[in-house]
């Protein structure tokens, strides 16, 4: 092995925190939690150092190298800075999302150490720089979150956890056939079938192309998920307990949109350019759909859903419209909406524990009695309709800036979830905290403990909207590759619309 | 002060901060002299800078810092800067004097509130966001500080949030304002990507020398406007402000008459560069706001409700201040935005005081006879009522006069007309609301409180005082301190020719006409209300029509609202269940039963999925390994 160990560490310490978790005696709960959260502690750590002793560039760092089965795959990791990124945004959001996990007692150990299980492997597949490998990891999340929802969801659980991996599975195993598939050219070009440093070059013939990367593709678009993949969706998040929500939809759906940054663009970029209009219709069709939907649903999780599948449509917009500020701001509104919305799934725990339900139209009231809850949710609802100031606006500009440029009626028809966005979140916050109380008793204000897992969340919206500098700026040589790898020339009649 | 600006922005943020951090451990006595105090600082720092802007030569009347950049994205670099010229004074002071009154006045008219402390911190946000909108140096901060006024507005609109409607009043002005946020949002990008910068300087000078197509020009001006009408509530995007009154009666003087509606005011001036550039754009404005003008002083004379009435003379006014704008006449237009921000804000505050003394009671039928109970407020809602109604030797008739005079100079024959009818129609609905409230006897069933506190007397017995001098700032033929203070703003880019009026140029004919209309509106006002009882209108039709505001909201949430929770609905129920979930879930059984055989692919046991992958793939890694 070559280099420090130091991605394998970020990797594998929150497995090993899980295991060591079953050395915690069978009651002691609150123990096995904190033991869980000063591993995922330490993760966030980690990955704060990795951030900064990362040097500027689009280069993979921190490579470690170990040939596992010679010629055919190796152990490789290495992280760019959308790695780095997503890297941060997966170690805060589990450790967050498993403090705020008081509400689980019974089986807690396995509990968190399923959800340890399923932190390394988002963290793996992040770093991954092996087909294989990444396959690996992107097959083994599944299982933790499967389990997670029928071990501790809702009524409708069993129902909900079977579709999601089935849903998953399926869509992943076409991408297994794709894989082999390319690792079989790949090694035919004398590298090692599954490096992903080798894969760059190997240059396929853009008519062999789409196929793989349809199959891909369609991986990624059940993972996201992407309209009209994304029916195990809303189940799946209403069933799942909150924080096991917040990781689903905060991280899990990065994966989804890592696979096309990191596999979908760069190995098949002419598919990628061919099948754009496909690509950018569902996204947009996902934008006014899953909006309208939002507007009407009546269960608070599966609206946040429905408005989560139209704000990936959004970054998925960003991404395949294969321009610089569209790419840095994709990167850049993944890290935004993965904290919101880990922020937003966690604060619906706590309302649903207080109403016991979540059904909008009976909530009201709570900010008599939860001021500091109804203000935490303010916030982490404007950052989530874009209001100007916070973070989820700077992505947003960004990307809509690039499909502006590129695409002018998509974002212009985005523009309409812009404002669709503010009606349901708008609608979501007063269902809950205004109007008339809707229930007696109930609704005891944030506790100190709650806050304080809030508290770093609302300092990223806050930090990322009034300087959002450093994201875009680290990623920015990362994104030019990519653009000229897809070498997509920008049309040149401005203002003539699409140019194509 | 004008080279820390930043100061001045920053004080009524702190304000913010220190009451929501530290709420809990503030006596409200301690609250209020925060929350005034930054804003009263905030007044004083810019007089400070307004003093010393004076002192520079006209040509360095505009002083820009840039604090920080916000992104850099390959070409694209926003940063986020200040700059301090006439203009943005102008309305600084405006924000930070009249806002400190309102403060003062809030004191006393939120006293007894459970959520004082609340009230206070929203309040000064919306200074902070209100500075930030009239100080920033480029476009993007701009929308920062368009969405933050909005987000005020909402949270102070929907501050007594127990209320159903207040509630919907609250979302509704919210929707309607981001769509004005996306009209600039659109603009940003036109602007970009034809000027590659977003900062009002560059912008402004490659306006002119790397020119546009002209339907570029045409689309950004209109987009721009698509804002504007929505922040400054006029057609087609009013609706909202007539429920905005739904928020305390301070909130109303403040947010909803003195400063942030007129932020369409603000960006139309602040843009005259562009709109120099397209005609199109331009008269857009002009039009719209010469429609609203007309349509909301018809809405304002079937109101019954007293801040609805006075929501619709705000909309009218502000209509008169977009049309002038929109016909290049923009120290006018500013003119009668200052005067309307002393004599809007004042009779908000009288209205403020009646509601005060009966209640919480706004409707015109059950007042009357109020003269004699609250002398201080009768004459200070008088000297308001004189000043917006354009009599002479008020405040609204020096800058109405101009703003028509100039219209009619230009030959602006059909909107001039306009005005002035909207001119009779102000003068009846005010004199109408006045009689109702204070002339004959009391019709109303709570016993009536006296005189409010003297913290809410004082700022608006100053607020009458400048709404009865504040006009002397432009005398016709003899002065324009108004258009002086601003020349120097318009001569920095180009476009801004004919900016400021000639003050020797006055138009007599316009000026005896609009007097004699005014008079005419007070006379008829006089006839029908003075000291009668209160009569229905004699044709129901007309009047159901001008209370209902001619139905727009009917009309919106037919056509919009309804249809699209419905659509979301269906969606919801029927194509995501049946149709696509559906769908797949019959492909799913279709397989399984094709593959009865291979049944045990669906057990749903992940370690059968889990040896499935690795069987699979073990094979076909071992048909390459060993035979390929």
């Amino acid at each position: 092995m070559q280099g420090s160990p130091l991605l394998t560490v970020i990797t594998f310490l929150p497995l090993l925190g899980g295991i060591l978790l079953f050395l915690v005696p069978r009651g002691r709960v609150g123990v096995a939690r904190t033991v869980a959260m000063l591993f995922a502690l330490a993760d966030v750590v980690l990955t704060a150092y990795l951030a900064w002793a990362a040097h500027p560039g689009a280069s993979f760092q921190f490579q470690e190298r170990a040939a596992w089965l010679p010629s055919f795959f190796s152990y490789h990791l290495g992280a760019d800075w959308i790695s780095i990124f997503l890297l941060l945004l997966t170690s805060v959001s589990f450790l967050v999302s498993i403090a705020a996990s008081r509400g689980i007692t019974q089986r807690g150990r396995a509990y968190l150490f399923l959800m340890l299980l399923a932190e390394t492997a988002c963290l793996g597949l992040f770093v991954s720089l092996d087909l294989f490998l990444f396959y690996i990891f992107w097959e083994v999340m599944l299982v933790p979150i499967y389990l997670l929802i029928i071990g501790w969801g809702g009524p409708k659980r069993r129902q909900a956890a079977t579709k999601f991996l089935i849903y998953n599975l399926a869509a992943s195993l076409l991408m297994l056939v794709a894989l082999v598939w390319v690792g079989i050219q790949n090694a035919g070009a004398g590298h090692d079938a599954w490096g992903y440093l080798s894969l760059l070059h190997l240059h396929l013939p853009a008519a062999a192309q789409l196929l793989p990367f349809l199959a891909f593709a369609l991986a990624f678009a059940v993972k996201m998920p992407l309209f009209p993949f994304h029916t195990w969706m809303p189940d799946a998040y209403a069933e799942a307990p909150a924080p096991v929500t917040a990781v689903l939809s905060g991280v899990l759906s990065k994966a989804g949109l890592y696979g096309f940054l990191r596999l979908g663009l760069p190995l098949f970029p002419a598919a990628a350019r061919e099948v754009w209009p496909w690509v950018a219709g569902l996204a947009i069709i996902g934008v006014i759909y899953g909006s309208l939907i939002a507007l009407a649903e009546r269960d608070a999780k599966r609206l946040v859903g429905y408005a989560s599948l139209a704000h990936l449509g959004i970054i998925l917009l960003g991404i395949f419209a294969f321009d610089l500020q569209g790419l840095e701001g994709g990167v850049l509104q993944m890290v935004n909406h993965g904290v919101y919305v880990v922020a937003l799934f966690l604060l619906l725990g706590m309302i649903e524990e207080r109403a016991g339900t979540r059904d909008v139209t009976a909530l009201g009231g709570l900010a008599v009695r939860a001021p500091v809850l109804a203000a935490s949710f303010l916030i982490v609802a404007l950052a989530a309709l874009g209001l100007p100031g916070l973070n989820g606006f700077a992505g947003e500009f960004l990307i809509l800036l690039g499909v502006f440029r590129t695409h002018l009626w998509l974002a212009v028809a985005a523009m309409l979830g812009v404002i669709l966005a503010s009606a349901y979140m708008i609608r979501l916050l007063q269902a809950a905290f205004h109007g008339p109380r809707a229930f007696p008793g109930q609704g005891r204000e944030m506790s100190a403990w709650e806050f304080t897992l809030m508290v770093p969340l609302l300092f990223i919206i806050f930090w990322i909207g009034i300087v959002p500098r450093p994201i875009p700026a680290e990623v920015a040589p990362t994104a030019h590759h990519l653009v000229a790898q897809v070498s997509y020339a920008p049309p040149s009649g401005f203002p003539g619309g699409t140019g194509r | 002060m004008l080279q820390h600006s930043w100061v001045i922005l920053l004080l009524p943020l702190v304000g913010t901060a220190v009451i929501s951090i530290l709420g809990r451990y503030l006596s409200k006595l301690a609250t209020s002299l925060v929350a005034c105090g930054v804003v009263g600082l905030a007044f004083l720092g810019t007089v400070a800078a307004a003093v010393q802007l004076e002192g520079l030569p006209p040509r360095l009347q505009a002083v820009q810092e840039v604090l920080f950049r916000w992104i850099v994205s390959g070409p694209l670099h926003i940063s986020f800067g200040l700059l301090v010229d006439p203009i943005s004074l102008l309305f600084m002071l405006v924000i930070t004097g009249v806002g400190f009154l309102i403060h003062v006045y809030s004191v006393g008219y939120m006293g007894e509130d459970k959520n004082f402390r609340l009230y206070f911190a929203y309040l000064n946000l919306f200074i902070f966001t209100m500075l930030l909108l009239v100080m920033a140096n480029n476009f993007l901060w701009l929308l920062v500080g368009w969405g933050g006024v909005g987000l005020a507005s909402y949270l102070l609109i929907g501050f007594w949030y127990e209320r159903p409607s207040a509630v919907a009043a609250a979302i509704k002005a919210f929707v309607m304002n981001v769509i004005g946020d996306v009209g600039i949002f659109l603009a940003i990008f036109l602007i970009y990507l034809s000027f590659h910068s977003v900062s009002y300087n560059r912008v402004f000078h490659l306006a002119y020398t790397h020119p546009a197509a002209a339907g570029v020009m045409t689309a950004i001006t209109l987009l721009l406007l698509l804002g504007a009408v929505a922040k400054s509530a006029q057609l087609p995007l009013h609706t909202w402000l007539f429920d905005a009154m739904e928020g305390p009666t301070p909130v109303s003087a403040l947010i909803h008459a003195a400063t942030m509606v007129t932020a369409g005011v603000y960006l139309v001036a602040r843009c005259y560069p562009l709109y120099h550039l397209s005609p199109t754009g331009a008269t857009a404005v002009a039009v719209v706001g010469g429609a609203s003008a007309l349509l909301a002083a018809t809405i304002g004379t079937a109101q019954t409700d007293i801040k609805r009435a006075l929501a619709a003379s705000t909309m009218s006014q502000i209509g008169y201040m977009i049309m002038a704008v929109g016909l290049g006449m923009y120290a006018a237009g500013l003119f009668h935005f200052l005067t309307h921000a002393f004599f809007k804000a004042l009779l908000f505050m009288a209205a403020g005081n009646i509601i005060h003394a009966l209640g919480g009671e706004q409707d015109l039928r059950k007042m009357g006879g109020l003269a004699k109970r609250l002398p201080v407020t009768y004459w200070s809602f008088l000297a308001g009522t004189l000043a917006i109604s354009g009599i002479p030797g008020f405040s609204g008739f020096f800058s109405k006069d101009e703003l028509l005079g100039q219209t009619l100079n230009r030959g602006h024959v059909v909107l001039w007309a306009v005005g002035v009818a909207a001119a009779f129609l102000t003068a009846f609905y005010m004199f109408r609301m006045f009689f109702l409230a204070f002339s004959g006897s009391y019709r109303g069933e709570v016993h009536p409180h006296g005189e409010a506190p003297r913290v809410m007397l004082v700022p608006t017995v100053i607020l009458a005082v400048l709404a009865v001098v504040g006009g002397y700032l432009v005398l016709p033929g003899v002065w324009d301190l108004i258009g002086n203070f601003l020349a120097p703003a318009f001569s920095h880019w180009h476009g801004g020719a004919g900016a400021v009026g000639n003050p020797h140029h006055v138009n007599w004919l316009s000026m005896g006409i609009s007097v004699l209309l005014a008079l005419a509106g007070f006379g008829v006002a006089y006839q029908v209300y003075h000291r009668r009882a209160w009569q229905p209108a004699p044709w129901p039709f007309l009047s159901q029509l001008l209370y209902r505001k001619y139905y727009f909201d009917e009309l919106y949430d037919a056509v919009f609202v309804r249809p699209a929770v419905r659509l979301g609905a269906v969606f919801g129920a029927v194509a995501d269940r049946l149709v696509i979930d559906g769908g797949v879930m019959g492909l799913a059984r279709g397989v399984r039963t094709l593959g009865n055989g291979l049944v045990f692919l669906q057990s749903g046991y992940v370690r059968r999925y889990a040896l499935t992958i690795a069987l699979g793939a073990a094979a076909i890694l071992a048909y390459y390994v060993f035979w390929a």
